[in-house]
């Protein structure tokens, strides 16, 4: 019983939907990188001198390295030299401002993308920082946040406003001798968020972030770090947009968890960066080193991604579970389709005793599209009692698409214990075939096992996400069947 | 860290070195009794190795084992190139083991054959066994047929210095229900010993070749063995290795399956300093099967790999991995089975398992189960678990009144035992003595 | 309601209906009996449009229209119900979500509104206790984790909800106890109607001591060999299936 075609041809000429351009001066310095192109953006920033100091460090290490090639991702080559590493919307490289001196298309972009940005038509309790190519547009809220001792600002303003914050924990997590993108990151980086949660605090909103791509020819390079001190709580999420263009463009973040005793870190992503034309022309190349250091006794971090866009997709959201009883949870739903290729999974390191750690990874490839789950669980001679389990499944929808599992597990205490369950599959019929039985559609079926598929991950995302994230898999998904 | 990675990829180029100059000077008066007709093999397997070099530290199939110390000590043997003494060390070895089923004993020293030591073969067309020593040059020419010579850096140093092996040809619907024991003695003179099998099961034949693999002292040992299972053929492979404390051992098998054919193997580690096994099968005809079981168990400072690649090329084969692994004091294990589906191989089930026993503070075992796949009509799963011996078992098994120590040792026991039964309906004989053998281990192990 | 003419299927490259007539009214219940591998279930699923079988030649209308060109879900709309033999389990979706979805795509076919949401749950919870069904098993993914008992029930459960005009329900007795066999039948008599029709395939005449057929026939080597009432079902269990095929044997 064959779908009917012209159904499933109808579902995929529906395309990308965040695909538009704002038509917006800006201020983009012209393609290439060099030193003084990081003096420049330092100093665009108004930074102080350790931070241009931090950056060269980065840069000079970073042209010593070579891109990493172990992943199974084919990307044609870079040119580094032939992007832009910093572009602002005109009226704002003065520094912050508030919300009515904000562009109104900047305004308007954001509402098309469903984030309204004025406070009375927000999404109740959620603050939203606007990071718009290599700048945050507004963030909301602040006040608000203030009133509770929460820090929520644009990276540029806490590098002024709280340097000695940043000077304490900035690289500590994720050094810019890491690895390629995260040493390029750390020497071009515009902006991202900041939190800091203090002490017993917790955070009365969710915090976001909504990132957006705007103009051609730029990479965005932004950095977010949160603090979360002793038995504080807070749940941010994130979010990506771009338009579609038929080059490539280059997204290379870093994120920072630091996580102290008692406290706890919820972080969200539901990435959907344009994934390039059906051809594979276009698209985002999204490079991330995402890490959270569970530095206390009793510190939890937990990972949610839901990641849909993107040409090439390369991040492993990683816990170091230092503290005793530490917890990391990383949940991933990763849906590729057409010619999208995703390598993702996540790594735990564990060091304190009683630490725990879940992973549960979810896998969707259709189309041409590749997809790999890369893992490391690593348990150190320290790690009394460890605890892993990890459960990875792939599901497959044609007969070009492939599903990859890596996983590495290095166990070096007797008392730790490690299991690791893994499944790759195609749709079943016979579950196709019930719901259709009942009377949905092949589509609807489709949907319908998939997201259950999913549940368990979409479960961890705030409730505010999960139904936008559920829908974006199914538009990621259409035209897979048939 | 980096300038001792820097430092043993240094020392394994030194190897090499040595190494070459000793296939030259042995290139210019080979060794009496080595066939003529494996001289442009070792030709080209050595130009391979040269090229090649050692694996590297940063090789993803060596990230666990260093390979360093076995190039070293091959580097030294070579040099010296003693010509085999025969000695009484590998008769004492033998009187240990077992006489299996059918009688039929072919024994190797330091990969040489020695018909004085092996139990005669009654001829039988049916059923060849040719030591490649004895093979003249159209034979020999059609035993190198097909046969790997430089798969892999190990293969091809195999091949460089091969000087004898054993060929087993299984005639088209022959069934030779019982054990063809091949018995590779490395008697722990400083000898490089290259043993070489290859296995021929024609259509629809059935076979049953245990490959064992036993030595004294600092033995080094460089195993290949390649299999060929023609269309409807049936093979039980068994590789024992329980060679000295003090021995390295690299075994390489490389395996095709047939349409309709079923291959399973048993791999069994009790031995060695240092053990890396490599089993790669391709399953190559439609409905091809293989099941592979493993079982390591290690302590001391021993450090034993396993690698597992299977290939699925052709529609509805299936494939089972089943490897499991005890460790004790400062011993490390490593798994890495890999599974990869290829395009068209619809209708693949794979399933891999991979358990893991530490029972010690300074054990390690570094597991990595991987799948690859490129189509997606299949049914392919994988699992790993690392732990200690069941609490709860632990607690039955003493609220009965059986003491720790004991308790300890009968579920560590029952976890290897699991594996060994799979030979049992084959060959009671072998399944018996691996028993002992995981016993007497049991001690040490547990 | 049914017509089943001449109808040849193959699974594969061999052929299980060699040529089936049936015909169904409306508010009738049929039982199809044989011996296993007659092809029973096979036309179970060949008329809820199953992959894996080829129809090679005649037609089946359903209510006046080709049901052999529709789609599954398409048949599903159009009243066809297909209790499983051996029931799926879908992990992560919820059962009551199912149903919800199933009847509002019906809804939507009809061209009418989507369901209320209050009346809905109380329709679901009625039908529920109709057969002795846990709130919680509503709540649960389908199937995951059901007994064999516990899915039939789920099955019949799912039938009350749809309400098809046609249920056709494959072996639904099978791997049931008396006690679940019970309810599955109460169940089934309980949504018989003027206007519902039901066909039962059974291999066993047990499940028709529960439910009454209008009429029984007998499938064999892909063809309806015996039609009969409620009393052929009885002299099938006493005599076996032998005694038809005797019977009903053409030389050569």
């Amino acid at each position: 019983m064959s779908a009917k075609n012209s159904e499933v041809k109808k579902l995929v000429d529906k395309k990308y939907r965040h695909g538009f351009v704002t038509d917006i001066g800006s201020d983009t310095i012209p393609p290439g990188l060099n030193e003084d192109v990081i003096r420049l953006i330092s100093h665009k920033k108004d930074e102080p001198q350790f931070m241009l100091d931090w950056r060269l460090k980065a840069y000079r290490y970073w042209e010593t390295l070579r891109e990493p090639d172990w992943a199974m991702l084919n990307i044609d080559p870079i040119d580094y030299q032939d992007i832009s590493y910093y572009s602002a919307p005109k009226q704002n490289d003065d520094g912050p401002k508030s919300l009515d001196e904000v562009d109104p298309k900047l305004l308007e972009t954001y509402e098309k993308l469903g984030i309204p940005l004025h406070e009375r038509a927000a999404l109740a309790g959620v603050a939203v920082d606007a990071v718009f190519d290599s700048v945050s547009v507004t963030t909301t809220f602040r006040e608000k946040l203030a009133d509770a001792g929460v820090i929520f600002c644009p990276f540029s303003d806490a590098v002024k406003d709280y340097p000695e914050l940043i000077e304490k924990y900035l690289g500590t997590v994720v050094p810019y001798r890491d690895n390629f993108f995260a040493a390029l990151n750390s020497a071009v980086f515009s902006d991202g968020s900041f939190v800091y949660i203090p002490k017993g605090v917790r955070c009365p909103m969710e915090l976001s972030t909504y990132f957006r791509i705007n103009e051609a020819k730029t990479g965005q390079f932004e950095r977010t770090l949160i603090i979360a001190d002793e038995g504080s709580h807070v749940s941010y999420l994130e979010g990506c947009t771009a338009p579609m263009r038929d080059e490539n463009q280059l997204h290379a973040a870093v994120v920072e968890l630091i996580i102290h005793k008692e406290a706890e870190i919820k972080y969200s992503t539901v990435q959907n960066w344009y994934p390039g034309d059906e051809e594979g022309r276009g698209g985002i190349y999204n490079f991330v080193t995402k890490r959270a250091d569970c530095r206390g006794t009793n510190s939890k971090v937990s990972w949610t991604q839901i990641e849909a866009g993107s040409a090439i997709t390369w991040k492993y959201p990683s816990c170091v579970l230092r503290g005793e009883n530490s917890v990391g949870e990383f949940y991933s739903v990763a849906v590729t389709n057409n010619m999208q290729q995703a390598d993702t999974g996540t790594k735990m390191l564990h060091i304190g005793a009683n630490s725990r750690s879940t992973i549960i990874s979810k896998g969707i490839s259709a189309g041409h599209a590749q997809q790999s789950y890369r893992g490391l669980v690593k348990i150190l001679p320290t790690a009394h009692n460890a605890r892993n389990h990890t459960q990875c499944d792939s599901l497959l929808m044609g007969k070009q698409s492939g599903a990859h599992t890596f996983p590495y597990m290095e166990i070096k205490n007797p008392t730790a214990i490690v299991e690791h369950e893994a499944t790759t599959s195609k749709i079943a019929d016979d579950q196709l075939f019930y719901c259709r039985q009942r009377g949905l559609s092949e589509e609807d079926a489709v949907n319908m096992i998939v997201n259950g598929f999913c549940k368990e991950v979409f479960r961890e995302l705030p409730m505010e996400f999960a139904v936008e994230a559920q829908a974006l898999l199914n538009v990621s998904l259409e035209g897979a069947v048939g | 860290m980096k300038k001792i990675i820097q430092d043993r990829d240094t020392r394994s180029a030194a190897a090499l070195t040595t190494i070459e100059a000793a296939f030259e000077k042995l290139q210019a008066e080979p060794a009496a009794g080595t066939p003529a007709w494996l001289q442009p093999a070792r030709e080209m397997a050595f130009a391979n190795l040269r090229d090649a070099g050692f694996p590297r530290v940063k090789d993803e199939d060596w990230k666990y084992t260093n390979l360093t110390g076995f190039a070293e000590r091959s580097a030294a043997y070579l040099e010296n190139q003693p010509l085999a003494v025969k000695d009484k060390t590998a008769t004492v070895l033998l009187g240990d083991l077992p006489i299996l089923e059918n009688q039929i004993r072919i024994v190797f020293v330091n990969g040489l054959y020695r018909p004085d030591l092996s139990i005669a073969v009654q001829p039988d067309f049916d059923l060849e066994l040719t030591p490649y020593s004895t093979a003249d040059s159209s034979t020999g020419k059609n035993i190198l047929h097909q046969q790997p010579i430089d798969h892999n850096v190990m293969i091809a140093l195999n091949t460089a210095f091969l000087a004898d092996g054993l060929a087993v040809r299984v005639a088209d619907n022959k069934k030779v229900g019982k054990p063809i024991h091949v018995i590779f003695i490395a008697d722990g003179q400083p000898c490089a010993a290259q043993p070489r099998l290859s296995i021929n099961v024609g259509r629809n034949a059935h076979a049953l070749v245990v490959q064992h693999h036993i030595s004294m002292g600092e033995s080094l040992t460089n195993a290949v063995t390649t299999i060929n299972c023609a269309e409807q053929s049936q093979l039980l492979f068994v590789r024992l290795q329980n060679e000295s404390e003090q021995s390295m051992h690299v075994a390489n098998q490389v395996v095709r399956v047939a349409a309709d054919s079923l291959f399973n193997s048993i791999s069994i580690d009790f031995g060695s300093q240092l053990a890396r096994n490599d089993l790669v099968v391709d399953l190559c005809g439609e409905r091809a099967q293989a099941n592979l079981y493993g079982l390591f168990m290690t302590n001391g400072q021993r450090h034993v790999d396993n690698h597992l690649r299977v290939d699925h090329h052709a529609a509805h084969t299936t494939s089972q991995e089943i490897y499991r692994g005890i460790l004790n004091d400062k011993a490390r294990g490593v798994f890495n089975g890999k599974i990869i589906v290829h395009t068209g191989a619809d209708g693949t089930d794979a399933q891999m398992s991979n358990r893991n026993l530490l029972l010690s503070e300074q054990a390690e075992i570094d597991t990595k189960p991987e799948l690859e796949i490129y189509t997606d009509d299949i049914k392919c799963a994988h699992g790993a678990t690392t732990g200690q011996l069941d609490m709860n078992s632990m607690f039955y098994l003493r609220a009965r009144g059986i003491p720790e120590a004991s308790a300890r040792m009968m579920l560590v026991s029952a976890f290897a035992q699991e594996i060994i039964d799979h030979i049992r309906s084959a060959s009671p004989a072998l399944a018996d003595y691996l028993s002992t053998q995981m016993s007497k281990q049991l001690p040490d192990i547990t | 309601m049914l017509n089943i003419d001449n109808l040849h299927a193959n699974a594969g490259d061999t052929e299980i209906l060699k040529g089936l007539n049936l015909s169904i009214g409306t508010g009738e219940v049929h039982a199809i009996m044989g011996p296993n591998g007659s092809g029973k279930s096979t036309l179970a699923h060949v008329l809820a449009g199953r992959d894996g079988y080829e129809v090679t030649g005649g037609t089946v209308t359903f209510l006046g229209t080709e049901l052999l060109d529709m789609l599954p879900e398409e048949r599903a709309w159009h009243g066809i119900f297909l209790g499983f033999q051996y029931p799926i389990e879908i992990p992560g979706v919820n059962n009551t979500y199912l149903l919800k979805a199933a009847l509002n795509a019906r809804q939507k076919f009809r061209g009418e509104p989507e369901i209320d949401a209050a009346q809905f749950l109380r329709v679901i919870k009625d039908k529920a206790r109709l057969m002795q069904m846990e709130q919680s098993f509503l709540n649960r993914s389908v199937n995951e984790g059901f007994s064999g008992g516990e899915k039939k029930r789920n099955e019949i459960f799912q039938m009350a909800v749809l309400e098809p005009r046609l249920a056709i329900l494959d072996e639904t007795d099978s791997g049931l106890d008396i006690d679940a066999l019970k309810i599955v039948a109460a169940g089934i008599n309980a949504l018989r109607s003027e206007d519902r029709s039901f066909l039962i395939v059974t291999h066993y005449q047990r499940l028709l001591d529960y439910i009454e057929p209008d009429f029984v026939h007998v499938l064999a080597g892909g063809r309806i060999i015996k039609s009969g009432d409620k009393s052929l079902a009885l002299e099938l269990e006493a005599k076996g299936y032998d005694w038809v095929l005797d019977e009903t044997a053409t030389p050569g």
